[in-house]
């Protein structure tokens, strides 16, 4: 993507002032997904002089900046599992250190590993204007929202992991999941090739063949439909087998 | 626009468009060891660090990296030059079109690392790729290199 | 003092830090930006071409279409001259035949400019009907080259009019009848991928017009002296007119080895005066460059009860793409450089036929052909091992070719042309066997062991040959010149893109002259200032560019002596590198160059040295692969691969265990990962490193690579060739290793886990 400016904004009012009055403007993230994407913008507004990079370990949920960067996630220490997993093979570490998780979500792409930890931990988004909004919903929507996402909460639980498959260490994922279990038990599968979704039906006597009934599988070049399914329910039958989802 | 950046310990003013990533700021103002090899942030060729952070930089806006503190192999003659005598020893160089940004890596991973098993290192460094050698020659060197740190 | 030694590449240091080297560093810093407008049709008439409002854009400074270029048709194929290739590619042509493929070229002052010009560009085109699938091209009523008068310079069996870039067909014996009376025949299959070199730096090219006015590029290529006679044939230059530069280069492995940019940077420069580049995108490194040829090969194979292997057929059908670039020579390698290795056959036919259809050209790439048909002929044989229940090392013990025999195939196919009969004069395959199954614990291993019920393990390896050049075309020069402290410049054409060749040719000079390496100072590949060398390819440098530097460096020495007699003024003198010794004295080599340059008889002392081979020696390897399956996914993953490679005298260890790893690695990519798919309409899906993948650092797996002694009397100081050899056991040892361990067997590369999860299902319900 090319931009004939590139603005720096230094509150969040300001950034947003931006936004709201130019119709081609674009928030960039970490930059790295924009790039691909063949299309000009009149006005890039860059986040990175906000203070949204960071990982606050609050006592019944995290609050992480929208600037934070996969690979501090990935080495943040105390994140859950899934999470910090879902990132490590994330393209390198050098593209980790510009990835942010809010420009992953923003950008609601499919092929993203940690979209799926996001929502299978039952994350909320912090919008400027809009305020808070569900993972799950903003997801699922096919509205654009005009506003920055400026944190993302996620709920401490009791359990969490993920898995995913490539065919390479760094490709896309085939397919990937995430389950988590805290309030509740939920599960959440991506690179389906479409977007992230939850399993909305789970009882504990579903087998991973019941659970995944529920989900769309489609082909593309990494792998068909049919395989994706037959891959997500072996690693989701891995992860039931351990037995500490239903704990 | 007109930036001032800091690359290598020296501030430099320099003339960019605005929505110029580093990769291309760097090789204008001569720092030609940073090397293109793509167009999608997938070879590591390009790697630099930035605030001591190791980054692509053919996906970093030049713009971004205003106050920072680039560097690259050009910035650490010494470290590059002993780096380089270990893969050299290897003979993992081959091209030597994806060595500096790996030496970057390197340098990167050294900051970054404490536990330096095998891995660790090729996870660390999975990013940044390499056609010529088969990647053996490069770990052997790494881990000599390594052991004398 | 020079050889079997693993010293540094002298350019690696610099290299590593980073020191500017390749074609991009060192282009000029005004030099215009050069882009191409590419078509996005597979098939297309362009029925008018607009660059009037692109034109007006401020700071472009030339436009190129197929109106204002020059017409005549040329191979990209960087090939000796006859080449084997048809000519059947212009600069820009009314028709584009792949999406990719030319249509316009900009040049202007900065990127931007350039991006603007070719969005402002308007291209009108009647679409054609393309041809995708190789399988249906021949005598298809689609036909790539229908408009053009495409021709051939000699009989290469070049058919337009059947969409046919090439053919060739030879028996020795009767295969058909051979076949009769075999206790077991083996039919198979094979298909293999069009692979991309994925070299890390992408093609780059500049160019300017020095101070007398003549041409000077300066281009990532891997045969400078090709592309100076390409350029100077089709923009009717005298070659004097053209200097090409060779700096240095981000690897090749043979997709260099053509010309890419070269045209329009010189078309560029000479129209406007000015200083241009042209870097490619890696977009356009997949898409308009070219790939490996796609094959399907056809074998049958025919053995007695006792497992001695009487005839075999191979027939191949070889994918070209729009344009027919190494088509014959690729074709003719498939069969030249793997059926040899069973000399003993009483019958033995090949044939095949090179097609055009609608896709991204195919060409020259590492293993050119031996690569695809060891995958046929060592998958083969494993199937007929198996059929016949005879071991499959057993087979091939029994079979494969050995020291001081010989192979009718040497004399009946070469490269493009007849061959040149020649005997094995060192054969390591024996000793090769022995290694790999050591080292890879065969014994223990084969045919597979079960982890638990959802992980096997299976070995399974193949053997391999290469050769060292093409007999009789390709040449190498070198010259040498002394300093007055002794040291040597060393000129050579050969052709350095990374592999250390700059490195080893030093070493043997300084092993023949006997002095320290550092003593030579190398130069290498400059039209202007290097002799000539038909360039880094058909693992051509370390045997014959080695010969001609040891040649050259011989002569030297006898320069030395003569002069040494003058001085003393004496009929018998001796030089060992340090001293020059008479009867009543000596003298250092410094003293004498010295006295040369400044004080008695003045005279320049130079040597050279041609070589140009008989014979191409083959260098030989057993390559084995380990791999751990998971059955619920069908994942592959490479847990060893073991190579035993006699590559004669190995000039420099490091640098050859590199290249054999680095063979390896492209060979495993290609067998487990490498895959170049096309829509119907001819889209190449897998353009970037996105979507094209290649194995990372982490699918590596352990790698074993190991020299086994070995002294080939043909070679410079016994050497043979090894920068190719490796690529070509992967696909057939690795499909051998998973038939073993989960007893399916794969015959179309790559070896996608979903396939291999598909076929256990079939095999379940068996």
């Amino acid at each position: 993507m090319n931009f004939k400016e590139i603005v720096q904004p230094s509150s969040l009012e300001e950034a947003y002032e931006f936004l709201a009055n130019h119709q081609k403007s674009v928030i960039i993230g970490g930059g790295v997904f924009l790039r691909l994407q063949k299309r000009e913008a009149d006005l890039g507004i860059d986040l990175s002089h906000l203070s949204l990079s960071y990982i606050n370990n609050g006592a019944r949920e995290y609050h992480i900046g929208a600037m934070t960067t996969l690979r501090d996630i990935e080495t943040s220490g105390f994140l859950p599992k899934c999470m910090v997993e879902s990132v490590r093979q994330t393209g390198g570490v050098g593209l980790r250190n510009m990835v942010t998780i809010g420009g992953s979500v923003c950008g609601k792409y499919p092929f993203s590993d940690i979209n799926t930890a996001l929502l299978s931990l039952g994350a909320r988004l912090i919008f400027f204007k809009k305020g808070e909004i569900a993972m799950e919903r903003f997801l699922g929507g096919n509205y654009m929202l005009n506003d920055i996402l400026i944190s993302i909460v996620v709920p401490k639980v009791d359990y969490s992991t993920c898995r995913y498959f490539k065919h390479t260490y760094t490709d896309f994922s085939l397919v990937n999941i995430s389950v988590s279990s805290g309030e509740n038990v939920r599960i959440a599968v991506g690179a389906r090739p479409g977007r992230s979704v939850l399993v909305q039906d789970i009882n504990t006597k579903h087998t991973s063949e019941e659970l995944l009934d529920q989900i769309e599988f489609k082909d593309d070049i990494r792998g068909s439909g049919a395989y994706r399914r037959h891959i997500a329910e072996v690693m989701l039958s891995e992860i039931l087998e351990e037995g500490l989802l239903w704990k | 626009m007109e930036i001032m950046l800091t690359i290598n310990n020296q501030k430099r003013r320099l003339l960019i468009e605005p929505d110029e990533y580093l990769l291309d700021t760097l090789r204008k103002a001569g720092i030609k060891s940073v090397k293109r090899g793509c167009d999608t942030t997938s070879c590591g060729m390009c790697s630099i660090s930035v605030d001591n952070k190791l980054v692509n930089s053919c996906s970093y806006y030049s713009i971004r990296a205003v106050g920072k503190e680039i560097l690259t192999v050009e910035g650490i003659p010494e470290e590059a030059g002993l780096i380089a005598d270990f893969i050299t020893a290897e003979g993992a160089e081959q091209c030597g079109f994806c060595s500096p940004g790996l030496v970057m890596a390197i340098h990167s991973m050294k900051h970054d690392l404490d536990d330096f098993s095998m891995e660790n290192i090729k996870h660390y460094l999975a990013g940044n790729s390499c056609r010529c050698s088969g990647y053996e020659g490069q770990h052997r060197a790494i881990l000599k290199y390594l052991e004398v740190k | 003092m020079g050889v079997k030694k693993s010293i540094p590449k002298i350019d690696g240091k610099g290299l590593v830090t980073g020191k500017p080297a390749y074609t991009d560093d060192l282009s000029p810093q005004n030099a215009l930006i050069v882009k191409v407008q590419r078509s996005p049709y597979a098939y297309a008439e362009i029925m008018d071409i607009d660059v009037e409002e692109a034109s007006a854009i401020e700071g472009v400074k030339c436009i190129l279409t197929y109106k204002n270029v020059p017409e005549g048709l040329f191979t990209r194929a960087a090939q000796g001259y006859p080449e084997p290739s048809p000519y059947d590619k212009k600069i820009l042509d009314k028709y584009v035949r792949y999406i990719g493929d030319e249509v316009a070229a900009v040049a202007g002052i900065d990127e931007k400019t350039v991006d603007k010009a070719l969005d402002a560009i308007k291209v009108t085109y009647r679409q054609l009907k393309p041809i995708i699938d190789f399988e249906k091209a021949k005598d298809s009523d689609i036909l790539v080259h229908d408009h053009d008068r495409s021709y051939s310079l000699f009989d290469i069996g070049h058919a337009p009019d059947r969409n046919l870039a090439s053919s060739y067909e030879m028996e020795i014996g009767s295969v058909a009848e051979t076949l009769r009376q075999c206790d077991v025949v083996h039919e198979g299959t094979y298909y293999t991928e069009a692979n991309s070199h994925c070299m890390a730096e992408p093609h780059s090219s500049s160019a300017y017009l020095d101070l007398q006015g003549r041409l000077t590029i300066m281009s990532s290529t891997q045969a400078p002296f090709h592309i100076r006679r390409i350029l100077a044939n089709i923009l009717m230059m005298p070659i004097s007119n053209i200097r090409v530069i060779k700096p240095r280069i981000g690897g090749g492995y043979g997709g260099k080895q053509a010309v890419h940019g070269e045209f329009f940077v010189a078309l560029t420069t000479l129209r406007t005066k000015l200083p241009s580049k042209m870097i490619y995108s890696r977009k356009e490194v997949f898409q308009s460059t070219y790939t490996r040829h796609a094959t399907r090969t056809e074998m049958k194979i025919g053995a007695m009860k006792d497992g001695t292997i009487k005839a075999i057929d191979m027939n191949v059908l070889s994918n070209t793409g729009a344009y027919g670039e190494h088509a014959l020579t690729v074709l003719m390698v498939i069969g030249a450089k793997s059926l040899p290795l069973y000399n003993k056959v009483e019958a033995v036919a090949f044939r095949g036929d090179v097609v055009y259809t609608n896709i991204t050209p195919a060409g020259a790439y590492r293993g050119y052909g031996a690569v695809q048909g060891n995958f046929a002929l060592e998958s083969s044989i494993d199937e007929l091992a198996d059929k016949l229940d005879i071991d499959p090392v057993e087979i091939r013990i029994k079979n494969m070719i050995k020291v001081k025999e010989t192979s009718k195939i040497f004399e009946v196919m070469g490269e493009g042309r007849e061959g040149t009969p020649m005997i094995i004069e060192s054969c390591g395959l024996d000793k090769c066997m022995a290694v790999c199954l050591e080292k890879l614990h065969w014994k223990d291993k084969y045919p597979r062991q079960v982890i638990d019920e959802n992980i096997v393990r299976g070995v399974g390896l193949a053997i391999a040959m290469q050769g060292s050049g093409i007999p009789h075309i390709d040449m190498a020069s070198c010259i040498l010149k002394l300093n007055d402290d002794g040291s040597f410049n060393m000129m050579i054409g050969a052709t350095d893109l990374g592999t250390g060749s700059d490195t080893i040719l030093a070493q043997m000079a300084a092993e023949t002259l006997r002095v320290p390496v550092e003593k030579i100072i190398v130069y290498s590949s400059d039209t202007d200032l290097t002799p000539f060398d038909s360039g880094a390819y058909a693992s051509s440098t370390t045997f014959i560019s080695g010969h001609s530097v040891r040649i050259a460096a011989e002569n030297m020495i006898g320069e030395i002596k003569r002069a040494a007699m003058r001085h003393f003024n004496t009929d018998v003198v001796d030089f060992d590198g340090t001293l020059i010794r008479w009867e009543k004295g000596n003298i250092s080599l410094p003293e004498l160059a010295q006295i040369l340059y400044y004080s008695e008889n003045q005279e320049q002392l130079v040597s050279s040295g041609s070589y140009v081979s008989n014979t191409s020696a083959p260098p030989y390897m057993v390559g084995g692969a380990e791999v751990e399956i998971d059955k619920r996914t069908g994942k592959v993953k490479l847990l060893n691969f073991v190579a035993a490679v006699d590559c004669g005298t190995t000039i420099n260890p490091n640098l050859a265990k590199i290249q054999v790893e680095g063979a390896l690695l492209q060979g495993i990519g290609m067998t487990l990962y490498e895959e170049a798919k096309y829509t119907s309409n001819g889209h190449l899906i897998n353009n970037s490193f996105l979507k094209y993948k290649v194995p990372t650092r982490m699918e590596v797996g352990k790698i074993h690579v190991e020299f086994v002694e070995s002294y080939d009397p043909t070679g410079p100081y016994g050497a043979k060739s090894v920068g190719e050899v490796g690529i070509n056991t992967p696909p057939a040892a690795i499909t051998n290793a998973i038939k073993n361990a989960l007893g399916i067997r794969i015959r179309k590369l790559p070896v996608k886990s979903e396939t291999v999860w598909a076929m256990l299902n079939e095999k379940r319900q068996d």
